[in-house]
């Protein structure tokens, strides 16, 4: 299991973070591949313009696309 | 809901992507620096291009260059500053001295055109794609009434000069390999404001517009924007002005699913308003002076049906439309209007910014009558970018209360139907003999369907409800959640109201009895 955490935290949804987690939460193929959870703000990293963060085991990142989220999980 | 609601709306595109960074910048300029201090933000306001558009090669356009110039545009839309003549004249931050100031600034006009981002799409015409199989029967150029097909090595394309668009080649094709261009901004456009310049690119009829905005919102390349007055309104904040706001009822679930509409209340406290009241209290107002209303012109003087007032576009669409028939549409002030002038008789000083989904009211406020009731109107999208540039978290507040008694009906206003459901429930309420037959439509093309069909009696229906946006006003163009998603919530939020009617609002003193 990949566990991502996508910020809910109000700069990351702004700046589509809440699509991505949406997106993660309904993706028929996704199911089973991953633990999905939201965090809040993860420490002020969004700032100054790093927003929306997501983390992939662990692994956080910045200015997360939806791309950017699925290429990390698929590494695992 | 009836229409259908376009797909992209509620995706997170590269054109959101652009407008909230510049909105995010601007934001965050207002609210650290002194905006007194005039170099500096002049320098400043310069810099925002560079910072939105920070790659050296182009992105979206031709070359940076342009996509900088587009988003200065986009900046000096924002910044609520007039519009230039000429193309690419002068910097950003020309004749920003006139806006420095915490008052409204904004002209009528406030759905604008950036004619350097619009892309000059073709407007109503037929083109034949690379779906074409030359094929031998080419059934397209024999059906066609104009012979407006030039056959070029048997691949047929059409003439444009010739061609009447009368769509037969269209359907004529087994391999639908010819389609119809259109304008995304003029087939949104419900009140076909949208038309051509010399050079090709969208231009509007301001006698025709009544801002809407949904052109806004569907353009692909964000040519069109909305002027703002956001900046203004965080100058006013920060010069300490008595500030109170006021939010559209369909507020609610706008910061997604983990903000609570208690947790947008005290982020908009924090912001430094003193007082953030639901507009839907103006809601249980309107129902209650709209239904007495109703009752007088449809049953007592025989009128064959009111219309609804809620909607700022409807209700512009219909006078400018039908001025004859004006007096079928309720005279009662919009939420926004009641709802800022009960704040302002409670508190004397006063300032009031209208928080919304929508770009009519930007306009509407400027009304004269309305004018001394409402001092700012600004987005959801806005003040989003406030809460970041003030670095603001809303997950993180401990929800407040809700703001005042208001009825179930009344925060259901922001729901297509919601408007009617309420005034029905009302009137039966008062006069359980009036026989109340609603009919409902979103879209402004829709609605004109709708009265038209009432004004020659085709429609069976003495109450009618217009909403410009798809969905109602949980699909304006100042919105940030998904329509459907936040339309579940709203109703929630109004199904676990204290009491569901305006008539059993404690705060109206006049319950229209
Ligand atoms: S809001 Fe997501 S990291 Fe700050």
């Amino acid at each position: 299991m990949v566990e991502v955490i996508v910020c809910v935290g109000t700069d990351c949804s702004y700046k589509g973070g809440l699509q991505i987690y949406d997106f993660l939460e309904h993706d028929p193929s996704l199911e089973g591949r991953i633990n999905l959870a939201t965090a809040k703000c993860f420490n002020r990293a969004c700032k100054p313009d790093n927003a929306p963060l997501v983390s992939v085991n662990g692994k956080i990142i910045g200015r997360a696309t939806l791309d950017k989220v699925l290429a990390a999980i698929t590494e695992g | 809901m009836k229409v259908e609601i376009p797909l992209s709306r509620g995706l997170y595109t590269d054109m959101v992507d652009i407008r909230r960074k510049v909105f995010v910048e601007i934001a965050k300029l207002f609210w650290q620096a002194d905006y007194h201090n005039l170099s500096l933000i002049k320098e400043e306001v310069g810099r925002i291009p560079y910072r939105v558009i920070n790659k050296a090669d182009p992105t979206y356009r031709c070359c940076v260059y342009r996509e900088r110039a587009i988003v200065q545009e986009r900046v000096r839309l924002a910044l609520g500053l007039p519009r230039r003549h000429g193309e690419f004249s002068g910097p950003a931050s020309e004749g920003i001295e006139q806006i420095l100031k915490p008052e409204k600034v904004r002209t009528h006009e406030i759905v604008r055109v950036i004619p350097e981002a619009c892309e000059k799409c073709p407007s109503k015409a037929f083109r034949v794609t690379s779906n074409c199989r030359q094929c031998i029967a080419h059934p397209c150029t024999l059906v066609c009434p104009a012979r407006a097909f030039d056959l070029e090595h048997h691949s047929p394309r059409i003439n444009g000069d010739k061609c009447i668009r009368c769509g037969l080649c269209e359907k004529a094709c087994p391999y639908n390999a010819i389609v119809k261009f259109d304008r995304p901004c003029a087939v949104a456009c419900g009140v076909k404001a949208i038309g051509s310049d010399q050079t090709g690119r969208a231009c509007i009829d301001y006698d025709k517009c009544v801002r809407c905005g949904m052109c806004i919102v569907a353009c692909p390349f964000g040519a069109i924007a909305d002027e703002s007055e956001f900046a203004q309104m965080i100058m006013a904040l920060r010069d300490g002005i008595p500030m109170y706001a006021i939010v559209a009822p369909a507020f609610v679930g706008q910061f997604g699913p983990f903000v609570s509409p208690g947790q947008i209340l005290a982020g908009i406290r924090r912001l430094g308003f003193r007082n953030v009241f639901e507009v839907a209290f103006g809601a249980d107002v309107a129902t209650v002076e709209e239904s007495e209303e109703w009752y007088k012109k449809v049953i007592v003087e025989k009128q064959p049906f009111l219309g609804t007032s809620c909607c700022p576009a409807w209700v512009d669409m219909a006078r400018k439309e039908f001025p004859e028939e004006a007096e079928n549409i309720s005279h009662s002030y919009t939420p926004m209007a009641t709802a800022g002038k009960r704040v302002k008789e409670r508190f004397p000083e006063a300032r009031v910014t209208f928080i919304g989904p929508c770009t009519a009211k930007k306009s509407e406020c400027l009304r004269p009558e309305l004018d001394p009731y409402i001092d700012f109107v600004i987005t959801f999208e806005e003040l989003a970018a406030i809460f970041v540039a003030a670095d603001i978290d809303l997950v993180e507040l401990a929800g407040e209360a809700e703001a005042g008694p208001v009825s179930g009906s009344g925060r259901n206003y922001a729901v297509c139907g919601g408007v009617a459901a309420a005034l029905k429930m009302q009137i039966e309420h008062h006069h359980p003999e009036a026989s109340v037959v609603v009919a409902s439509a979103d879209s402004l093309a829709d609605c004109r369907t709708m009265l038209k069909r009432a004004l020659s009696k085709e429609l069976e229906a003495n109450l009618i409800e217009g909403m410009a946006c798809p969905g109602g006003c949980v699909g304006g163009p100042g919105i940030l959640s998904p329509i459907r998603k936040a339309t579940a919530e709203i109703e929630k939020f109004s199904r676990n109201s204290s009491f569901r009617s305006a008539w059993e609002n404690p705060d109206l003193k006049d319950k229209g009895e």
